[in-house]
């Protein structure tokens, strides 16, 4: 039975003109998006292997120099975009690119994509996942909207009852039918993004997220066909149901992320730039702290190696002036910019939790933090910046500390030092860490799909005509 | 005379403040067609919507093919093949189509495509609109296919809503013919309408329902076609104290 009622639904289906149409048109949208974003997440990676390779070579390049000379000389560390950007990049086109790592500061990341942005900047991105959550929702809810109040209202449904057909098999071909076609809609492009990173070589990492994706989306749709389906059922006309069904729509993705957004602002306020660099100012100006600590070091070494003045030291004290100086920054930098990043990450929470209203908000979070292009990975980012930095320092200032002036000569570190400082390679976030995060929005979506099936079975044990 | 395959004891059922049915009793026999006769708003609908197991009686017995309708509703829509009013179809379906789907949705096995045909051919719909889409269809063409419906169904009870109404002379008749071909065979049929010509054609026996209650039952063959009419309107008349 359930066999027929499918059969039926996509003859249905496969003969209207306008659900063929509509699907023409979604595929057009879908292929360009696509191939938009293959394109750009081409150059991108391009850009930043160049960027990185040659960033690398030029700190291998310095000349013999004071090793404080070469941490002054700093290098940049470029972050990718993320492993499935093409699919959602999400804030990947505002949030900066690069950061400076030079002695004594943590600097601010710079370089914004979106900065470059043309004219066509003034136009909404077209994002694969932008057509997934926000204009797929929109071919299910037209497909779906009449599915059960078009029998009520042509006076089928009232026949297939007389016939004895059981009200629940007819809702279960329904949304059977709307599966079926959704799957075959969309398991294609999907498997062909599965052979394109699989010969690109791309790592289980990413197949993980690509699969969790994939997961996150059948939730997402399978939950907004499942509500279409509900409210076609609980509808006596279709245009009812279209009205109802298009007002949820709108709000849910279309006024709902704006007011979730500046409402997170407001609950989760960050700083301003000015303000936090005054924070930064603030901070490392206040050394107390510093200062008891170089001298506690000093009194230290004179009373170990037995000498009177720091000059007579077989150690290089500025060293440990140095590198007392980078802890001190150190502090400040974590807790100002923790304080930055714990806000961002604040509002990111807000957002997945503002899924339990709008599904949508949950999709665009998960869709995004899976995809790698969120704030989650942004701070992964600099964090792992900033750790590889700290690595630069005390690697140069335990070269000057092992290196005691003599005679007023300043020592030079040969080339060879520079090789013993590895490249910045980002090492994405692991995906148990970015579930973990997202928990939230995961349990919305779930809910999302799992309230509206119950619903949905029982609105149907009593099916009228 | 055979017994009852369809029997309504004290039926009522309230809609807010109407009483819809204020204790309808009917038997129809088996083999037979009952048509039930009234104006708008005397519950006709309402007999055939609990019938169907559409709404709950709020009292009374209904028994299908000795099926308690109330009690089990599920199986006595097995026992029940429905024509509406205006059949309704799946435009982008063809009649065979939709033969098909409706059939093979209400029967437990596959039944062969050559029967089907038969039925649509018995419903007396030309062959040549079989395959065609059901979207270009006449009301008529329309109707004939939820008579090969309910042909296949093979259900011993029909049921039929105003089968006649907004079919041409032509189709009507046809119609009738196939009804008197289905009594024939044994199906057991109670037809609302406001037809009081088709009615008295094809109706064994003829029921007055006016206000929710059977008021009067006639014998088609006792009475001509005027004074059928007459009685009618005098029973409606007497019952809502208005002119018809």
């Amino acid at each position: 039975m359930i066999r027929r009622l499918l059969v039926k639904e996509l003859t249905e289906l496969r003969r209207d003109g306008r659900v063929l149409g509509s699907l023409a048109i979604l595929l057009l949208l879908a292929l360009g998006a696509g191939f938009s974003a293959w394109q750009q997440a081409r150059v991108q990676h391009a850009a930043w292997h160049a960027a990185s390779d040659g960033e690398h070579e030029r700190w291998l390049g310095q000349e013999a120099k004071h090793p404080h000379s070469a941490a002054h000389y700093g290098v940049y560390a470029f972050r990718p975009p993320g492993p499935l950007a093409a699919f959602d990049p999400g804030l990947e086109p505002y949030l900066p690119v690069t950061v400076w790592m030079e002695a004594h500061r943590q600097n601010e990341a710079l370089y914004r994509p979106a900065a470059d942005t043309g004219a066509a900047g003034r136009f909404a991105a077209l994002t694969p996942a932008a057509i997934f959550g926000a204009l797929l929702p929109l071919l299910v809810l037209l497909l779906a909207a009449p599915l059960i109040s078009g029998e009520r209202e042509r006076g089928t449904l009232r026949q297939l009852l007389a016939q004895g057909v059981p009200p629940q098999r007819i809702v279960v071909g329904k949304g059977l039918a709307l599966a079926v076609l959704l799957v075959a809609l969309l398991l294609p492009p999907w498997l062909l993004v599965c052979a394109v990173l699989l010969i690109g070589g791309a790592d289980g990492d990413v197949l993980l997220r690509w699969t969790l994706l994939a997961v996150m989306g059948v939730l997402f749709l399978g939950g907004v066909a499942l509500l279409c389906l509900l409210v076609s059922a609980c509808c006596r006309q279709t245009r009812t149901a279209l009205l109802l069904l298009l007002g949820i729509w709108a709000t849910g993705t279309l006024l709902a992320p704006r007011v979730v957004m500046e409402w997170a602002e407001i609950r989760h306020p960050t700083p301003s730039a000015l303000e936090f660099r005054q924070a930064i100012d603030a901070g490392l100006a206040d050394g107390r702290l510093r200062d008891e600590r170089i001298e506690a070091r000093a009194e230290s070494l004179l009373r170990q190696h037995g000498v009177d003045d720091l000059a007579d030291l077989p150690v290089n004290f500025d060293a440990v002036r140095l590198q007392e100086g980078e802890e001190h920054g150190n502090r400040v930098f974590d807790a100002v910019f923790g304080r930055l990043h714990d806000g961002y990450l604040a509002q990111e929470r807000w957002l997945q939790g503002a899924g339990w209203v709008a599904p949508f908000l949950a999709f665009t979070a998960l869709s995004s933090g899976l995809a790698g292009s969120d704030l989650l990975h942004y701070r992964h980012f600099v964090d792992s910046a900033e750790a590889h930095r700290r690595m630069i320092q005390r690697a140069m200032n335990d070269a000057i500390y092992s290196q005691p002036e003599t005679d007023g000569e300043r020592f030079m570190a040969a080339p060879e030092l520079w090789a013993t400082i590895p490249p910045f390679e980002y090492q994405p976030l692991a995906i148990g860490d970015v579930m973990r995060f997202y928990g939230v929005g995961w349990a919305a979506l779930l809910a999302w799909f799992v309230i509206p099936l119950l619903a949905l079975l029982r609105v149907s044990r009593r099916l009228a005509p | 005379m055979t017994e009852a395959a369809l029997e309504l004891i004290g039926l009522r059922k309230r809609f807010g403040d109407h009483e819809a049915l204020t204790g309808l009793d009917l038997k129809v026999p088996g083999g037979t067609c009952y048509a039930l006769l009234g104006p708008n708003g005397a519950g006709k609908t309402t007999t055939l919507n609990i019938l169907l197991g559409f709404i709950a009686a709020d009292a009374g017995t209904a028994r299908v093919d000795g099926v308690d309708v109330l009690a089990e509703p599920a199986r006595a829509r097995t026992r029940i093949a429905y024509i509406p009013e205006q059949v309704q179809l799946y435009p982008r379906l063809s009649g065979f189509e939709n033969l098909e789907y409706f059939h093979g949705l209400g029967s437990r096995e596959d039944t062969a495509a050559r029967r089907l045909r038969d039925c649509l051919r018995q419903a007396g719909l030309d062959e040549a609109a079989w395959d065609r889409r059901v979207a270009g269809y006449s009301k008529g063409m329309r109707q004939k296919v939820g008579i090969a419906i309910a042909l296949a169904r093979r259900a011993p009870v029909m049921l039929l809503d105003e089968p006649t109404s907004g079919l041409d002379p032509q189709a009507a008749w046809e119609l009738n013919n196939s009804l008197r071909s289905l009594a024939e065979q044994g199906v057991t049929m109670l037809m609302a309408t406001h037809d009081l010509f088709r009615a008295r054609e094809v109706a064994s026996r003829i029921g007055i329902l006016v206000n929710g209650r059977l008021q009067q039952e006639i014998d088609p063959a006792e009475v001509a076609g005027p004074e059928l009419e007459a009685r009618y309107l005098q029973e409606v008349q007497r019952v809502l104290g208005v002119q018809a």
